[in-house]
């Protein structure tokens, strides 16, 4: 019916398309985990203004 | 001798070069009178000019056709100042005639009727503009501009130091405020493998196929980077198409989220202001995005690393001067380069073929693809999400930054003058150059 390996577009398809969500998935926990990380070394930003304000 | 004195260009000028150069003034037109994208098009405009100047010899190379096995050489079947398409019977040589895998003319004949040759000896050098696959059809670069391209393009050097500077001039800062924004960046790639599966249909190889794939990414460096690497015969055809479709964002857009959408939808309101990102943040996120992207998709190293540097040199503060060189003088020589060799791979003999016609047509299904998956992935979010997302969002992961951020934000004013969208919309936009950036890499892991 096509003349291209359907089994091996599929796995590039699907796959590629799944490794792009998984990284953009672990970089937005990593992210969190940078925020968290800088809210314990420098304080939360909004909190400190508010504090000052 | 006298007649190289006069041999003229017109000799080998033919309608296929008259039309290429009405498309590079088309392009160089758009850039001057309409402002589109002009820093890109006015370059790569004068590059197609240049290249269909019979003999000017910018973008040629040259192959050495070799005899296959000994014998006598019979008859030459073509003249020595003929143009000839690929596939073309160049030289008899007892019973069998050589084919020229390239198309272009033969510029040094060292064989006569008669004589004896052995195997691998060189028959003619043929000159073309043709970019080959190194491995299958090995040419030498000749001209300036096939020398740039070569030794620009080809080696890898200029497209991820153009990410470079992207780098230096990416705000990370909305993304970081807002990270699950970043899932609409993941869904925008969509439309590469839709247009991936598309250019399979159309009976493109698996290579061309993820080359044009990649225009939906919507990142002209990562485009070249990848066709480069998997397809380099089609290279002009799909950073024309990219950057075109790039500059044609506000016309793609807006029907595809005007039919996916309600006017309620576009009308959500979203609260102006985003978190404030504090600069260790800004400095961390380079560093550990890098470290986490190249250690899962590898062959994505060039790009990512180059995209982060940047991004680094612009947040740590202490290197302005590098921070400012990778956003202005360096961007604007890489861009000279790279536009320029882009314009000279669009020669009449590469470029009027039936596949470019196919790549541009996909080329904007790509986009169009992209655009509309990034707006039901908002719309699927929004089923789960307290504080609903405004779904035009999910076209603003269309990287093409930052031009798809402004036309979502244009069109949420219309839609709600209460609604400031662009600092929302920049954080899928800049997701998606990440996201494009690492489906390039994959396609080249896997193909390449």
């Amino acid at each position: 019916m096509w003349d291209f390996d359907m089994e091996l577009a599929l796995v590039i398809a699907l796959g590629g398309l799944a490794v792009v969500f998984i990284i953009l998935i672990a970089l937005s926990f990593a992210i969190g985990g940078i925020r968290m990380l800088a809210e314990r070394i420098e304080g939360d930003p909004d909190a400190e203004k508010k504090k000052d304000g | 001798m006298l007649f190289g004195l006069l041999e003229t260009g017109f000799l080998y000028f033919y309608w296929g070069n008259v039309l290429m150069i009405l498309i590079g003034g088309g392009l160089i037109f758009l850039g001057i009178a309409k402002k589109m994208e002009p820093l890109l098009l006015i370059p790569i405009g004068f590059g197609i000019i240049l290249v269909n100047l019979p003999l000017g010899g910018l973008m040629d190379y040259q192959y050495e056709l070799r005899a296959k096995k000994s014998g006598i050489v019979g008859e030459v079947l073509i003249d020595e100042s003929s143009r000839f398409n690929e596939n073309t019977r160049i030289i008899q040589i007892d019973t069998e005639a050589l084919i020229s895998p390239v198309h272009g003319r033969i510029t040094n004949l060292r064989v006569s009727p008669g004589q004896q040759v052995e195997a691998g000896e060189v028959v003619a050098v043929i000159t073309t503009t043709m970019q080959t696959d190194q491995e299958e059809i090995p040419t030498e670069p000749v001209g300036l501009l096939s020398r740039l391209f070569a030794f620009g393009i080809m080696w890898h050097i200029l497209p991820p130091l153009i990410f470079l500077s992207l780098g230096a001039l990416t705000n990370f800062g909305p993304m970081l405020a807002n990270p699950r924004t970043m899932l609409l960046g993941a869904a925008t790639q969509f439309g590469v493998y839709f247009a991936f599966f598309i250019s399979l249909f159309f009976g493109f190889s698996f290579e061309e196929a993820a080359s044009i794939g990649i225009i939906g990414g919507a990142e002209g460096p990562t485009t070249i980077f990848v066709t480069a690497t998997l397809a380099p015969h089609i290279i002009g055809a799909t950073a024309v198409a990219c950057y075109s479709y790039m500059a044609l964002v506000p016309l793609i857009l807006p029907p595809v989220i005007n039919a996916l959408t309600t006017k309620k939808e576009r009308q959500i309101y979203m609260k102006p202001k985003l978190r404030n990102v504090s600069k260790l943040e800004k400095i961390l996120f380079p560093i550990c995005g890098a470290v986490i992207v190249i250690l899962l998709v590898p062959s994505s190293a060039p790009l990512i690393g180059c995209f982060m540097v940047g991004n680094l040199f612009r947040e740590c503060g202490v290197v302005d001067r590098l921070a400012e060189t990778a956003q202005t003088s360096f961007v604007d020589i890489l861009t000279i380069f790279i536009t320029l060799c882009i314009g000279g791979t669009m020669t009449a003999e590469n470029f009027i073929t039936i596949s470019t016609l196919s790549i541009l047509v996909i080329g904007v299904v790509s986009f169009a693809s992209a655009a509309a998956a990034g707006v039901l992935f908002a719309k699927f979010m929004n089923l789960f999400l307290k504080e609903k997302i405004n779904p035009m969002l999910g076209a603003a992961g269309v990287s093409a930054v930052p031009m798809a951020a402004r036309v979502v934000h244009v069109m949420g004013q219309k839609e709600n003058k209460k609604n400031y969208l662009l600092m929302h919309a920049m954080g899928p936009n800049v997701a998606a150059a990440i996201g494009a950036a690492i489906a390039g890499g994959v396609f080249v892991g896997v193909l390449g």
